[in-house]
C-alpha cells in the first residue's frame, strides 16, 4: 500500500469511529466508501462497526406505550409523602424472583419433611419407638473429643466411674466391681507421694528416670495393697497437682499399654496437657495414633507441634503424614489445613517438598497449600517440576495451576503453555501464564488472542494479571514492540491493556505501558492517541512524566502524536499542565493551542492542535520542560 | 458498506431540554415547585418522565424496574431542588440522577439488565448473512454484549449512540469530562465488537 493509501486509512478509521457515533457528511461518507472498495482491512474492520452499529439500532425501544404518566404522577406524590410503596422491594421482578425461590426451596423442605416423618421425628411419624434415647451434646473439649476418636484400647470415658465426683466411695472394675475405694488412704499416698518427688526433683535436677523411679517406689504401697497402679496413675493425672501428673503420664509412657495410653488421651486438652503429650511421646509406635488424632482436636496442635518438631525432619514429616491419615472425615476447612501445613512447613524444604506433593489432596485446602508453597520458591519450584513431569491426573491440574502463578520455575513453563493453549483449566492457566516472569509469557498471552481463545473477561483478567505481578515488565514489552514495528502485536496489547484498566487500581499500572506502546514504529496514529488518552484516564498526574519523555523524543513529523500528547497532558491537568513546553511559542500561537486544548471534540482540535504544533516542534530547542521526578 | 449511514438512525431521542440551563418557562416551574407548589413540578414531571423512563430502561432492561426507578428519580429531584443551581439543563440534571440510581439498583440488586433475554437462543447460531435470523442473532448477541459492559461504560454508550447526545451533555449526566466521554464510548464499541468478532469469523 502506497503512502497516500495508508494516509487514507488512518482516515477511513477515524472517519470510522464517527460513524459509529453520529452521521458522516456526504463528502466524508463518499470518501469512506472509495477508501473500503480498495482496502480490504479496512472493509473488515467496517463490516465489523456496522454490524455492531446495525445490532445497536435494532435493540428494542424502551416501551413507552406502557407508560401511564397519571399512575407514575401518584406514585410518585406518594413518594414525596413518605408513602410511596417501593415498587423495586416488592415489584413484579422481585415477587417472580421470590416465587422462583420459593419454589426450588418447596422441594427439599417437603422432600426433608417427608424423611423426618418417616423417621419418626416429626409428630405422627412412621416410627414405632418415639423414645429413642437421644444422644447427648457433645461438647468440643479436647479429652471429649479424644475419648470418642481413641481406638487404642478401653477407653476411660467407658469407665463408669470416670464421670463420678473424685471424692467419695466409687466402685473400680478393675477389681471386679467389688472392691472399694477409700479416698482417705489415697489422699495420705498422695500426699506422701509428693513429697518423694518435690524431693527428688530437687535432688536429681528434674531427670526424667530418677523422677519416674520415685514415682514408682512411692506407689509401691498402694499397689501392695492390691490395687492397680492403673488406678493410682488415673487419680494422680487427675489431681490438678502438676508434679504428680508429670510423674504419672511419664510413669505410663515408660509403661506404655494400651489402657495407658488411652489414659492420656484422655488428659489431653486438660491440666496435665503438656504432661499427657510428654508421656505420649515416651510411648513409642503406641503413643503416636493418639498424638496424630489429637492434633485435629482443639488446641491440639499447639500442644503437640513441639514434640513432634523435636522429631528429625523425616521421622517428624512421616508423623505428619500419619496425622493427615487420621485427619476428621470432613470437608477441608481451611483451619485444619493450616495446622497441618504449619507443622509441616517447619520442616523447612523437605517439608514444602512435602506440601507440594500434596497439591490436589481432597483433605487440605487449596489456597492454604498455594500460600505456604509460594513462601520457599525454591524449593517449591524443584518439586512442582517433578510434578508436572510426573503426568499428573486432572484433579490435580487445577491445585498445580495455582501454585504455578506464585511459584515460576521455568521448567514449568512448557506445561503452563500447554494448559493455557488446550487444558481443561485454561482461563486458570492463562491467568499463571501471565504471572510468570520474562517477556515469552506477554508474548504467549498476544498469541492466544490472535488466535481467539481469550473471552474479553479472561483477556482483561490476564493482562491485569501480568500488570500486577511486574507492571514495569509490561511497558518494556510494550516499548519493545512498537520499536520492532511489531503492528498487529501491538494493536492486541492495546485492546488488552485498555480492557485491563477498566478494573479498579490496574488502570494505573497500565498507564506507562499504554505511553510505551504509543511510541512511534508501531502503532498508526489514532491508535497511538488513543493508548495516549487512555493512559492520561487511567494514570493520572502519575504518568506525566512518561508523557512528557515521549513527547520529547518525538520528531518533527509527529505532531498528531504531540497533540495528542499535550491533550493527554491537559487532560490530567488543565492549562498549567502543558504551559511548560509552549515555554518557546508566541504568545499568540500559544493562545491559539489552548484554544484548541479547551475544544469539546477532543479528535477535531487534535487535527486542528496538530497544526498549530508544525512550527513549535520546529523551534523545539527552544523549550523547555522539566521532570516532575 | 452502502448502509454507513442508512441505519444511522440511532438517535431515537430528542433532546428533552436545551444544554444552557432551563428554558424560562421551565425556569417558572422550578422555582415554584421549590416553592412546594405540586402542579408546577407535576409540569416537570410531564415534561420530562419518558425520556428519563426511556434511559432508565435502556440500563436496567425492563419495563417495572425502569417505571420504579424513573418515579424514584422524579421523587429525589423534588427533594434535591434547593441543591439545582440552574447553571446546567434540568434535563441533564435529571439524567445525572437518573444515572446514579440506575448504578444503585444494579450494585444492590446484584444484576445485569436482561435487554436481550426475551430472545432464545438457538443451536446452531445463525451467521451473520442468514438474513432476518441473522439479524435477529445479532440483536441477541449486541444485548448480550450490552449487559456485560461495565455501568460507566453502558451509560456512555446508551447517552451518547442510542440517545444521541453529544459529549457535553453526556459528561454533564454522567460527571466525567468530555474527553473521558470519548474514551468511555470507545472503549465500548471495542468492546462490543470484540463480542461479535468470534461469530462473524465463524469461530463459534
Amino acid at each position: 500500500m502506497g503512502r497516500a493509501s495508508r494516509s487514507t486509512c488512518r482516515e477511513a478509521r477515524r472517519w470510522m469511529a464517527r460513524a459509529f457515533e453520529e452521521r458522516l457528511s456526504i463528502d466524508a461518507e463518499f470518501r469512506l466508501e472509495q477508501h473500503l472498495e480498495g482496502c480490504p482491512r479496512c472493509r473488515g474492520e467496517a463490516e465489523l462497526a456496522e454490524l455492531v452499529r446495525e445490532g445497536l439500532a435494532r435493540q428494542a425501544d424502551p416501551p413507552l406505550e406502557r407508560l401511564d404518566l397519571e399512575r407514575s404522577l401518584r406514585a410518585i406524590h406518594a413518594g414525596i409523602e413518605g408513602n410511596r410503596p417501593r415498587a423495586i422491594q416488592g415489584g413484579p421482578l422481585v415477587r417472580r424472583r421470590v416465587a422462583w425461590i420459593m419454589g426450588w426451596l418447596a422441594v427439599p423442605v417437603a422432600v426433608a419433611g417427608l424423611l423426618l416423618w418417616s423417621l419418626g421425628v416429626l409428630p405422627g411419624g412412621l416410627s414405632s419407638s418415639p423414645e429413642v434415647p437421644r444422644e447427648g451434646e457433645r461438647g468440643e473439649e479436647l479429652a471429649e473429643g479424644l475419648r470418642r476418636a481413641g481406638s487404642q484400647g478401653p477407653s476411660p470415658s467407658t469407665d463408669s466411674s470416670a464421670d463420678s465426683p473424685s471424692v467419695g466411695v466409687r466402685v473400680y472394675p478393675g477389681l471386679g466391681g467389688e472392691g472399694e475405694f477409700d479416698p482417705t488412704r489415697l489422699d495420705r499416698v498422695r500426699r506422701e507421694l509428693r513429697d518423694l518427688l518435690a524431693r527428688t526433683f530437687e535432688e536429681a535436677g528434674g531427670a526424667v528416670d530418677d523422677f519416674l523411679d520415685a514415682f514408682e517406689a512411692g506407689s509401691q504401697e498402694f499397689s501392695a495393697a492390691g490395687w492397680p497402679i492403673g488406678l493410682l496413675v488415673q487419680e494422680m493425672i487427675r489431681d490438678g497437682d502438676p508434679l504428680l501428673a508429670a510423674a504419672a503420664c511419664r510413669y505410663v509412657g515408660r509403661h506404655a499399654t494400651r489402657i495407658g495410653v488411652a489414659r492420656l488421651e484422655a488428659a489431653l486438652g486438660g491440666g496435665a496437657s503438656a504432661a499427657a503429650i510428654a508421656g505420649l511421646v515416651d510411648a513409642g509406635p503406641l503413643g503416636l495414633a493418639a498424638l496424630q488424632r489429637a492434633f485435629w482436636l482443639d488446641g491440639g496442635p499447639a500442644l503437640i507441634q513441639p514434640a513432634v518438631g523435636d522429631l528429625a525432619p523425616e521421622d517428624g514429616l512421616a508423623w505428619a503424614e500419619g496425622a493427615l491419615e487420621r485427619a476428621p472425615q470432613r470437608a477441608p476447612q481451611r483451619a485444619d489445613s493450616e495446622r497441618w501445613i504449619r507443622l509441616v512447613s517447619n520442616f523447612g524444604d523437605a517439608g514444602v517438598s512435602m506440601l507440594v506433593h500434596h497439591l490436589g489432596d481432597p483433605r487440605l485446602d487449596p489456597a492454604a497449600l498455594v500460600e505456604a508453597i509460594a513462601s520457599r520458591p525454591e524449593a517449591a519450584g524443584r518439586a512442582l517440576v517433578e510434578r508436572v513431569e510426573g503426568h499428573p491426573r486432572k484433579r490435580e491440574v487445577s491445585a498445580l495451576i495455582a501454585a504455578l502463578e506464585r511459584v515460576h520455575p521455568p521448567e514449568a513453563y512448557r506445561f503452563l503453555r500447554d494448559q493455557a493453549w488446550s487444558g481443561e483449566q485454561r482461563e486458570r492457566a492463562v491467568l499463571a501464564l501471565a504471572a510468570y516472569p520474562g517477556s515469552a509469557p506477554l508474548e504467549d498471552l498476544l498469541e492466544l488472542d490472535e488466535a481467539r481463545r481469550l473471552s474479553p473477561e479472561a483477556l482483561a483478567a490476564a493482562w491485569s494479571r501480568a500488570l500486577q505481578e511486574d507492571a514495569p515488565r509490561v511497558a518494556f514489552f510494550s516499548k519493545e514492540l512498537a520499536a520492532r514495528g511489531r503492528r498487529a502485536e501491538a494493536r492486541l496489547l492495546l485492546e488488552g491493556l485498555t480492557l485491563a484498566s477498566e478494573e479498579p487500581d490496574v488502570g494505573i499500572l497500565a498507564a506507562p505501558a499504554l505511553v510505551a506502546l504509543a511510541a512511534r514504529g508501531a502503532l498508526d496514529r489514532e491508535e497511538r492517541a488513543e493508548a495516549l488518552m487512555i493512559a492520561a484516564e487511567a494514570g493520572g498526574s502519575r504518568v506525566v512524566p512518561e508523557i512528557l519523555r515521549l513527547f520529547a523524543d518525538l520528531s518533527l513529523r509527529e505532531r498528531d502524536c504531540a497533540a495528542a500528547c499535550l491533550i493527554a497532558l491537559h487532560r490530567i491537568g488543565g492549562d498549567p499542565a502543558v504551559q511548560p513546553l509552549l515555554q518557546g511559542t508566541t504568545e499568540r500561537s500559544r493562545e491559539r493551542i489552548l484554544d484548541r486544548l479547551h475544544g469539546s471534540d477532543p479528535a477535531s482540535s487534535r487535527l486542528l492542535l496538530a497544526r498549530e504544533l508544525e512550527p513549535v516542534l520546529s523551534s523545539r530547542e527552544a523549550m523547555t520542560w522539566s521532570d516532575p521526578r | 458498506m452502502g448502509g454507513m449511514n442508512a441505519s444511522m438512525g440511532l438517535s431515537r431521542m430528542g433532546n428533552a431540554a436545551s444544554q444552557d440551563g432551563p428554558s424560562g418557562r421551565e425556569r417558572v416551574w422550578i422555582e415554584e415547585a421549590r416553592e412546594g407548589d405540586r402542579q408546577a413540578f407535576d409540569r416537570l414531571v410531564r415534561a420530562h418522565f419518558h425520556g428519563i423512563y426511556a434511559l432508565v430502561h435502556r440500563l436496567v432492561g425492563n419495563h417495572e424496574d425502569a417505571e420504579d426507578l424513573a418515579q424514584e428519580v422524579f421523587i429525589k429531584a423534588y427533594r434535591s431542588l434547593g441543591y439545582y443551581r440552574g447553571e446546567g439543563s434540568f434535563a441533564g440534571w435529571l439524567r445525572r440522577i437518573a444515572l446514579h440510581l440506575a448504578r444503585d439498583h444494579q450494585r444492590r440488586w446484584g444484576r445485569r439488565p436482561h435487554l436481550g433475554s426475551l430472545e432464545e437462543e438457538q443451536h446452531p447460531a445463525p451467521g451473520p448473512g442468514e438474513g432476518e435470523a441473522g439479524m435477529r442473532e445479532l440483536t441477541r448477541r449486541v444485548a448480550r454484549a450490552l449487559e456485560e459492559l461495565p455501568t460507566s461504560l453502558r451509560a456512555a454508550l446508551v447517552l451518547r449512540v442510542l440517545e444521541g447526545r453529544d459529549y457535553e451533555e453526556v459528561a454533564e449526566a454522567t460527571g466525567v469530562k468530555p474527553g473521558t466521554v470519548r474514551t468511555q464510548v470507545m472503549k465500548a464499541r471495542r468492546r462490543l465488537e470484540r463480542a461479535l468478532r468470534p461469530w462473524l469469523r465463524g469461530d463459534e
